[in-house]
């Protein structure tokens, strides 16, 4: 299995969704993910057409442990390729901030990210890898996801995905999830909604300004 | 004879500057052949840039054929070079841009 994963992330396909770590020049979006082990919140301003930043916080809970990091990140998407039909992308980040565990002190914590999509009007392919660390704690949040449409929605009608995302968070702790989803998005809103297979809900929410 | 002359020149005053008026209120469609443009938020990108222009009454995107279709009613001009810019803002690329004056 893990091999299977390595050549998968080898193969440079790599990605969440369409929560596109850097939007078009002048564009904002806020990002809302709600799920049990890492919710989250980010907000990026694309200065350029290849260029963000903007904030990240992330609560990474755990059996015996609750974290906080709250990082200011830069994201710069170094390739795209632009074709008729399909559109794909590798994105970096970096982030510096803080990490903080309930009840104890604070620490200087810094973030790396790599992401990666391939998307056609009809299926979708992408993977994540966030690293963060601190002084006191270290994990890598890394997700596969893939997608299909069962239509092409026209500029403002409703768009609907079938989803199916693999997530996994490793070094402190082991966690992973398999999370069937649908997504929807229509004009400046973006949703997905997911249960994982062992019950777990799983919410997004990103609004482009 | 004269008096019909000059019947017809006061007409054609009377006249020209509602049809030149009229030819001026039709504008210009621009069609912009685009790569990468394959959901709905990607158009948004395309959209909110070219809004911005003075003088664009309306723009349109395909997202099955990736066709950006603009209406102008004069405002600054937006020539090819512009065209491309607005695009690559959004973060696509143009592969071919046709020009033609709206019909009645």
């Amino acid at each position: 299995m893990r091999i299977f994963f390595s050549i998968f992330w080898l193969l440079g396909f790599s990605f969440l969704g369409f929560s596109h770590p850097v939007s078009f020049e002048g564009g904002t979006q806020a990002m809302f993910h709600f799920n049990e082990n890492s919710p989250s919140l980010r907000v990026f301003h694309s200065f350029t057409s290849r260029d963000a930043f903007g904030l990240h916080s992330i609560r990474i809970k755990g059996e015996r442990s609750d974290e906080f990091w709250n990082l200011l990140q830069y994201n710069r998407l170094f390739h795209r390729w632009n074709a008729r039909d399909y559109q794909a992308n590798i994105y970096a980040g970096l982030g510096i901030g803080t990490q903080k565990e309930f009840g104890k002190a604070q620490h200087f914590a810094s973030l790396a990210m790599l992401k990666s999509d391939y998307e056609t009007r009809h299926f979708f392919l992408g993977n994540r890898l966030v690293w963060l660390e601190s002084e006191k704690s270290s994990h890598l949040l890394s997700s596969i996801e893939m997608g299909w449409s069962p239509y092409l929605a026209k500029e403002n009608e409703f768009s609907f995905w079938f989803m199916l995302e693999w997530g996994r968070i490793s070094r402190t702790q082991n966690k992973e999830d398999i999370i069937p989803k649908i997504r929807f998005f229509n004009g400046e809103i973006f949703s997905e909604f997911g249960i994982s297979l062992d019950g777990k809900p799983h919410f997004f929410l990103m609004k482009h300004f | 004879m004269k008096k019909f002359f000059v019947f017809l020149f006061f007409v054609f005053l009377t006249i020209s500057p509602f049809s030149l008026a009229k030819e001026a209120k039709k504008g210009e469609l621009i069609n912009v052949s685009t790569r990468g443009i394959v959901c709905s938020f990607c158009a948004k990108g395309v959209k909110k840039h070219f809004s911005k222009v003075d003088g664009v009454k309306e723009v349109k995107v395909d997202i099955e054929s990736g066709e950006v279709k603009i209406k102008k009613v004069g405002g600054v001009f937006l020539g090819d070079k512009e065209v491309r810019n607005l695009v690559e803002k959004a973060g696509f690329e143009v592969d071919k841009i046709s020009r033609f004056r709206e019909r009645d």
